[in-house]
């Protein structure tokens, strides 16, 4: 069986702590010896998912964000949870350029990075109770042939 | 964050010098500081400057795609400059690059 490594941490929706979050889950993931692009994808999703909790789920108020990194073989996978105020429709609200938030200068673009970066991507929700996104990343299975 | 760093006015062109890390925390600060200078001066033109960055998210497509829908009412353009290749595939991938010049980290000049 292949070894698994994994680790959680739990912090405040404060937008100072986004860079913070793919920080950790980028240093995180550097046992799997990832290229640069693959960590900056990852990075760039995480940002996503954590941003939406904290403006979206939350409001903008302070509470809690609990992030998990669980790594397997060549895959890393990633849940972020919050305990907000959940996401009515799922389908909707992955859509491209859907956003609740225009005034915030939000692009509705979010999940579809999330999307666009990762392997796969799974969302929970329930209204009232809060949100869990899951990705899932495999590095190293890009031919170095393949573009863009 | 001083104004002085992030910004440089000439003319009617206002030029943003984008930080290393453009995500939601720096977005939503750009943004109100652009505003105020928006406010007071008659801006033609928004360079961003992504020769520092490194990391972009979706929070940054609408720190531009606001500047460019606001200054385009007045036939104002934006454009980015110095961008990498991750900032470049960032901004293909949401359809910036269709609307605004987007112009390479490197330009030779002959």
């Amino acid at each position: 069986m292949e070894q698994t490594n994994e680790m959680m941490m739990e912090f405040d929706s404060r937008s100072c702590n986004e860079s913070f979050a793919r920080v950790a889950v980028a240093a995180f993931m550097t046992q799997l010896n990832p290229t640069l692009e693959e960590v900056a994808d990852v990075k760039t999703a995480v940002s996503e998912a954590i941003t939406n909790a904290i403006i979206h789920a939350y409001d903008n108020q302070v509470h809690k964000i609990r992030l998990e990194c669980r790594l397997e073989g060549k895959t890393i996978e990633i849940a972020v949870t919050d305990f907000g105020k959940g996401i009515p429709d799922i389908p909707k609200a992955m859509e491209p350029l859907f956003t609740t938030r225009p005034e915030l200068e939000r692009s509705g673009m979010g999940f579809a990075f999330m999307e666009a970066f990762m392997d796969e991507l799974a969302v929970e929700s329930q209204v009232g109770k809060g949100t869990v996104v899951r990705m899932k990343k495999t590095v190293g299975n890009r031919s170095p042939f393949e573009e863009d | 964050m001083e104004k002085g760093e992030l910004f440089q006015l000439k003319g009617s062109i206002l030029t943003i010098k984008v930080p290393a890390e453009l995500d939601h925390h720096l977005a939503d600060e750009i943004r109100r500081q652009s505003e105020e200078i928006q406010n007071e001066h008659n801006i033609r033109q928004i360079d961003f400057d992504f020769g520092q960055t490194t990391f972009m998210d979706s929070s940054g497509i609408g720190l531009v795609m606001g500047r460019f829908r606001e200054i385009q009412l007045t036939g104002g353009t934006v454009r980015a400059l110095h961008a990498n290749e991750r900032v470049r595939k960032i901004l293909k991938i949401s359809g910036v690059s269709r609307v605004i010049e987007v112009v390479p980290e490197k330009t030779w000049k002959i």
